[in-house]
């Protein structure tokens, strides 16, 4: 396999979330339940008491169902449509992709958001704990408290998150705005 | 990064998640008659012994494919055969390399490698985390650098991939102030 095709491959599997985790606690349940039903079939063939519900016992209940067995029906419907759910939703971790010409490069949004805020605090000159940066799939939002009797120039600041973000070109792309709190803080 | 296949994942469950609701959806037409639905006969000798046969094999089956999950992760990067023997460079040494390269920088706060072999091409995945705001731009020209020099070193370029993480400690690490 080339890199060209290895890489993507490579970067899909770091941002979306693998079914592993899922599929293992579906299936050992299933189990489960087979070794009960293997169990209960086996005592019924060879004519012993059963454990719990005797097989006979088990398709009357299902032929003629009780309040009981509607019940169990009904979380059993529950439990199969959040296996299909989990089974269709992309399941997307928070990462961006960055290009690069040697490596396969995947960064987590809160890196990025910590890299932009950092970008930002330089620009403004404002200490670090004043400026907070939410990064999500598309849009990247800084918040800047100013210091009082030193006001903060918004578009200039976006124009220097913005640059910073096409540096970096992560994908997907990603918008940046920045809000300048109305209100400043007196000192650093 | 493992080999499972992910897409079968999917299926499994979504194939589970049917046989779960339409299981719900008979017990429910025997209540409330919707369609006309043959009933389940009472189990016969035969039928017990086909029953618990079917069950052996479910079991069997989820035990194998909960046991193939994972799986792909190799501690050699680098296998080399020729007529006087063979050399082969393990994972631990690439991450040692690495990590003493990137060791300078103040921004990085772990570096961990792996291998993994991916349809029969040994990747090498790379786990840098960071403290919070640190420069993105440095972190990755300097494992760009470091990645370069193990080219040099190993004579050979192996697919590398970069994951830059924010870890539990990087929560918990100061800001460089002084910039």
């Amino acid at each position: 396999m080339t890199e060209q095709q290895l890489y993507p491959r490579l970067v899909r599997r770091t941002i979306f979330r693998s079914r592993s985790a899922a599929v293992i606690i579906a299936l050992t349940v299933t189990a489960l339940a087979a070794v009960y039903v293997g169990i209960e079939s086996v005592l019924a063939a060879l004519e012993l008491p059963a454990l719990l519900v005797s097989p006979a016992e088990l398709v009357d209940a299902v032929n003629s169902p009780s309040s009981l067995t509607l019940g169990i029906a009904a979380a059993a419907a529950v439990v199969g449509l959040v296996l299909v759910l989990v089974a269709i939703i992309p399941s997307r971790r928070g990462r961006h992709e960055l290009p690069n010409d040697r490596m396969a490069v995947v960064v987590d949004d809160s890196v990025l958001a910590g890299a932009i805020g950092a970008a930002v605090t330089r620009e403004a000159g404002v200490p670090a704990s004043r400026v907070g940066t939410v990064v999500s799939r598309t849009r990247g939002e800084v918040r800047v408290t100013p210091t009082s009797g030193s006001p903060l120039d918004h578009s200039i600041l976006e124009a220097t998150a913005s640059s910073f973000v096409a540096t970096l070109a992560p994908k997907p792309q990603l918008r940046v705005a920045v809000t300048v709190a109305s209100g400043g803080v007196v000192g650093s | 990064m493992t080999r499972s296949n992910r897409f079968l994942n999917r299926a499994l469950l979504a194939l589970v998640g049917v046989v779960l609701i339409s299981g719900a959806a008979y017990i429910a037409n025997r209540e409330y008659a919707a369609i006309e639905l043959a009933e389940i006969p009472t189990p016969t000798i035969t039928g017990l012994w086909v029953a618990a046969a079917v069950a052996l094999v479910v079991v069997v089956l989820a035990a194998m494919w909960i046991f193939s999950r994972g799986g792909g992760r190799t501690r050699t990067v680098i296998r080399r055969e020729s007529e006087e023997g063979a050399a082969s460079i393990e994972t631990r040494v690439v991450s040692d390399l690495i990590s003493e390269d990137l060791a300078r920088l103040p921004d990085v706060v772990d570096v961990k490698a792996a291998a993994f072999t991916v349809r029969g091409t040994t990747a090498l995945e790379l786990r840098v985390t960071t403290r919070s705001g640190a420069d993105l731009r440095i972190v990755v020209d300097s494992v760009e650098r470091a990645v370069a020099r193990l080219d040099e070193v190993l004579e050979t370029r192996i697919p590398v991939l970069l994951h830059v993480a924010s870890g539990v400690r990087a929560g918990f690490a100061r800001q460089q102030r002084v910039r």
